[in-house]
């Protein structure tokens, strides 16, 4: 079943839809949530939210790409759980991590600059666009679905370290764009 | 710039991005990935303690999951739906969501259980016992009777029923191991039921009668409480027990309860009352009705403050052992009381013994498992004791015992078998054990570790991970209470492992149902007279709300009800009175409705099939009000809302269709989104207006849909300054209609209402003021856009309601539902939540004439802003 036809499913309110939902893409967001949260438990709860956010949001939604959407919409369920579990000093999962490397491209973190957050976006689409796609890949994995390092490796076929270096030189690389870019 | 914006700014990259990058699932061998979905559904898995079989995810677990999954989004559709869309007319109260599944068409109702209540079963129903279950009950036990009275374990060829009689799980089927609540009128009944074991009693007031698996019980009691038997000339017990402090009356029988009763001889029974601070034991011939009042003695120099019976057990001779544990937890002891009513001391506690957590007698012997309290902490004593000789054969503190150590023994109600669970030192191990009476020969059932912990995706505790806190078996069976709702069942003939689980939504929630604020004024009976079984399984005609409150964009009629159930978004509510108790699964329809749903608009029922639109009453009667090819409608439209207008109705859905009262086609209006409803009087006008417009980002035009029967013509307009990013990925706000007004957020950050008849423009709340942005909302970070269904306000009769958080504070701990006078301007607050409990944004909407107010969890609370009254609902 292509999107269009799972889209119309769920703008027919079939509960197929759910159900094709879960069968087609249940397992992949089940790994960006549970590369989040740490935590399986977190992570199957998370993705039955995405599929209930999912119902109420489609319709009037009408994603273009659907695993592009329903893996933004569970990252960010994901994320906000995070956020929650942070709070109760409980869970927690790659964000942390995630968090600590970014740090070496993200400036003084005691700057108060406002920052505008969608100008940001489009300079990281950007920046993105000017990488290898292998190196591309591995960031948008680690920052984007929260992929441990070990996984990374094991799905490109290289060592924990090259990953690392990898990893490493893109975030150079983006400070450097954005203090072109004047984030920084 | 912080490291959170550029995570933050990573969640808005390229889809194009995303996708090439997509991560391949992995095949893991994470065991929690396999098993964790599984929540609330049976898990067979071998017994073995070597967790070899790692379970992996495959497709396969996903889809045996979803069910669960479907389940929960028709439950969250429900939710949403009933909360703040549709308003049709009142809501059910229900608060739990481990009940929300399919139930069995024969399970418990209350029509059962006040059947089972007379003793006159019917006759048809003899196979389903007083649980709501099938077959024979059966009793697990843990060897003694008392402390754990309130959590036997039950079970049925149906269910297991734990925490007495409170919640149930299935012991096949597709929700197998599914840890619900039960109805709590059958809890409520259960209060009621005492065992002794082997039998069922029905207490009422001071008198006790015998009850059968099917409800049936004696016409006569077999116990019944006198003033006599409470004289203190007859009984020796008083001095015993009592002080100068509670020399009070007791000649006041009402005061007495049934605690327990405990088998003793072929016959006879112990039988145990309290009426605090007292207590009264008899001892009862069920053949014959003699009563012995017992007089306990023996017992020299008891503690006489509180010192109370707690915990029996039957002996193979006959007697019965009593523990009187002080409530002091200082001193106690445990006594003999023989079939002829003498009783002797067996042994005496000292100290901060606390709590007898176990013993056993056998060949003469008393075994007992202290729990202790010293200034070192809880510790654990095991001790045997000679019977004969009062002699103490051994005795040694747990604590001190090499790895591992009895942590809990138990036995099954026959004490047939004995079993010990050990703890092993480093606390998140133990196993099970059958045993001899002197734990001296020991074979492992199961062992619960680290690896199996993940195999079976057992949750743990904060302060310890995988421990057991009670345990139950018989001859068949062990139940083991890990924490909380979970349970691990072992079978003794299987050798295999089932867990029981909650669903793992809401834990702790309240539980049980609360009363229905229904107001029947605001509904239609569909078809005055009708008493028979209508299409839905109910009795009687259905009542259907009166008032449209806004649209349904997942259309179905929300709200209906007979004189049998309440039925909302595809559930079933029996109802007992004015109460609902348990959903029971979808409506059993006669006909297939295929993916379409019954809708409503306040006077009528409609569905769609046979390529048709049919109008349908309660008996399920179809009457064809137009066909589908007649407005142009291919044969898979769906209509998800109808709306009357006038004489003209409007049916909702991928295309709008406007058609007359004879179902002649009006108008197709398919290029807008149904924005609001305008509702009319709840008795004739019906909807006012339907308001439409684009869908696209930016689109500001709005269609007033009136009748065009009535002369009244479609109104095209334009707001006025309206802030054009009503939905867009960035912010969103929301609209309201009052009975002239469209309301809207206009391009300054004013909340305007405007009267398109007029052309006026009336600013309700000032822009840049608090309440005016209550009305927007941003997209959450990382959000892909903001949550379009959002409802951040409602209309009822002229009011505005909204939730405004605490505008002076960065980060407020409390938001307040306001209510602004639209014709007056008079604002004010009405109630206070706490931020902690409430979504962002949140949704409210309107049911009936109350608000709907979404919190976390799955939790809504209604609001009737006439009475003030304020109830929370749970769906999960």
């Amino acid at each position: 079943m292509n999107d269009q036809e799972l889209i119309a499913l769920y703008y027919a309110r079939s509960e197929q839809a759910s159900a094709e939902t879960y069968r087609q893409f249940g397992s992949c967001c089940y790994m960006i949530a549970r590369n989040i949260l740490g935590c399986a438990q977190d992570a199957e709860e998370c993705v039955n939210d995405v599929l209930i956010r999912l119902w109420d949001r489609i319709p009037p939604a009408k994603p273009k790409n659907f695993f592009a959407y329903i893996a933004a919409v569970t990252r960010s369920i994901a994320c906000n759980r995070y956020i929650a579990s942070r709070a109760k000093k409980r869970g927690g999962g790659e964000v942390a991590l995630a968090l600590e490397e970014l740090c070496d491209c993200s400036g003084d973190e005691n700057v108060e600059q406002e920052i505008d957050k969608k100008a940001l976006a489009e300079a990281l689409d950007a920046f993105l666009g000017t990488l290898k796609p292998d190196h591309r890949k591995i960031f948008v994995q680690r920052y984007w679905y929260f992929c441990p390092v070990d996984d990374i490796a094991e799905q490109f076929g290289m060592t924990k370290s090259k990953v690392t270096v990898s990893l490493m030189r893109t975030r150079e690389k983006l400070r450097n764009y954005l203090e072109e870019e004047g984030f920084l | 710039m912080k490291p959170n914006d550029l995570l933050d700014a990573m969640g808005r990259i390229s889809s194009e991005y995303v996708t090439e990058a997509k991560p391949a699932p992995k095949q893991q061998t994470d065991a929690r990935t396999a098993q964790n979905g599984v929540q609330g559904s049976a898990e067979p898995v071998t017994g073995s303690s070597s967790g070899a079989s790692v379970h992996q995810t495959t497709e396969k677990d996903y889809v045996m999951k979803k069910n669960t999954i479907i389940r929960r989004i028709t439950t969250g559709f429900a939710a949403a739906a009933a909360c703040a869309v549709f308003a049709g007319g009142g809501w059910f109260i229900y608060k739990q969501a481990q009940q929300q599944t399919e139930q069995e068409p024969d399970g418990q109702t209350v029509s059962e259980v006040s059947q089972s209540e007379s003793s006159t079963p019917d006759v048809q129903q003899i196979s389903t016992n007083f649980l709501g279950g099938k077959g024979e009950i059966r009793i697990l036990g843990n060897g003694m009777q008392g402390e754990s009275e309130n959590e036997t374990v039950l079970y049925d060829d149906t269910r297991w029923y734990f925490n007495g009689a409170s919640s149930y799980a299935d012991r096949t089927g597709e929700n197998a191991g599914a840890y619900r609540l039960m109805p709590s009128e059958v809890t409520a009944y259960y209060t009621h039921v005492l065992n002794d074991g082997k039998h069922f009693y029905y207490a009422e007031e001071q008198s006790l009668y015998t009850l059968e698996d099917d409800g049936t019980r004696s016409a006569e009691p077999v116990f019944q409480l006198t003033d006599n038997m409470l004289d203190p000339a007859k009984t020796a017990w008083r001095p015993l027990f009592s002080s100068e402090d509670t020399e009070a009356d007791h000649g006041d029988s009402t005061q007495f309860s049934f605690r327990n009763i405990v088998p003793m001889s072929e016959n006879k029974c112990l039988i145990v009352m309290s009426g605090p601070p007292e207590w009264f034991m008899a001892i009862c011939d069920r053949e014959t009705g003699d009563v012995q009042v017992l007089p306990i003695s023996g017992l020299a120099n008891p503690q006489p403050d509180d010192t109370i019976c707690s915990i029996f057990l039957s002996c193979a001779d006959g007697s019965v052992m009593a523990v009187l544990n002080s409530a002091t937890m200082k001193d106690g002891g445990i006594i003999r009381i023989a079939p002829d009513g003498s009783s002797e001391v067996c042994t005496r506690f000292s100290g901060n013994t606390n709590k007898v957590r176990y013993y056993s007698v056998t060949n003469n012997k008393l075994y007992v498992l202290l729990d202790s309290y010293d200034e070192i902490g809880y510790r654990y004593e095991y001790g045997e004791i000679d019977l004969s000789t009062h002699d103490i054969v051994k005795n040694r503190s747990l604590y001190d015992e090499p790895d591992p150590w009895v942590y809990l023994a138990f036995s099954d109600p026959e004490r047939k078998q004995d079993f010990v669970v050990k703890l092993f030192l480093d606390e998140t191990s133990w196993a099970l054990y059958a045993t001899d009476p002197g734990w001296e020969s020991m074979t492992e059932l199961y062992r619960m570790d680290e690896a199996e912990a993940e195999r079976t995706n057992c949750r743990q505790t904060d302060d310890s991970a995988y421990k057991i806190e009670d345990a139950w078996a018989d001859a068949h069976y062990v139940m083991m209470r890990m924490n909380g709702e979970q349970f691990v069942l072992y079978d003794l003939g299987s050798k295999t492992v089932q867990f029981i689980r909650a669903s793992g939504e809401a834990e702790g929630e309240a539980t049980g149902a609360d009363e229905l604020h229904l107001d029947e004024s605001q509904y239609t009976e569909l078809d005055p007279g009708f008493t028979g079984t209508n299409f839905l399984g109910g009795q009687g005609s259905l009542h259907i709300p009166k008032r449209i409150g806004g649209f349904s964009p997942y259309g179905s009629c929300e709200f209906m009800y007979d004189e049998t159930y309440y039925y909302g978004g595809g559930m079933i509510f029996p109802r007992s009175g004015n109460r609902c108790v348990e959903y029971s699964g979808n409506p059993d329809y006669e006909f297939d409705l295929g993916s379409h749903y019954i809708i409503s608009d306040g006077e009528r029922l409609y569905v769609t099939t046979n390529s048709a639109v049919n109008l349908i009453d309660s008996s399920g009667k179809l009457t064809p009000f137009f066909r589908l090819s007649d407005v142009g409608a291919d044969e898979y439209e769906k209509f998800t809302g109808v709306f009357r207008i006038g004489s003209s109705y409007l049916f909702y859905g991928a295309e709008n269709i406007w058609v007359d009262e004879n179902g002649r086609l009006l108008n197709v209006s398919p290029e807008y989104a149904l924005a609001r409803v305008c509702p009319g009087s709840p008795d004739d006008e019906r909807s006012k207006y339907a308001y439409f417009w684009g869908l696209e980002v930016g689109k500001t035009e709005i269609h007033r849909l009136a009748d065009p029967a009535s002369g009244e013509k479609t109104l095209k307009f334009t707001l006025p300054d309206c802030r054009e990013d009503w939905y867009n990925e960035e912010y969103g706000w929301f609209s309201a209609v009052t009975d002239d007004k469209f309301l809207y957020l206009d391009k300054n950050g004013a909340f305007c209402g405007y009267d398109p008849d007029t052309g006026e423009k009336t600013v309700l709340l000032e822009a840049g003021s608090p309440d005016a942005e209550a009305m927007g909302v941003k997209a959450e970070a990382g959000s892909p856009d903001v949550d379009a269904m959002g409802f951040r306000c409602a209309v009822i009769d002229g009011k505005l309601y909204y939730m405004l958080a605490d505008p002076y504070s960065e980060q407020p701990d409390h938001a307040d539902l306001i209510q602004l006078d639209l014709n007056t301007g008079e604002r004010q607050k009405l109630i206070s939540f706490d931020v902690a409990e409430l979504p962002s944004p949140n949704w409210i909407g309107r049911i009936d004439s109350k608000l709907s107010i979404e919190l976390l969890n799955g939790v809504f609370a209604y609001y009737d802003p006439a009475t003030g009254e304020l109830f929370r609902v749970s769906y999960f």
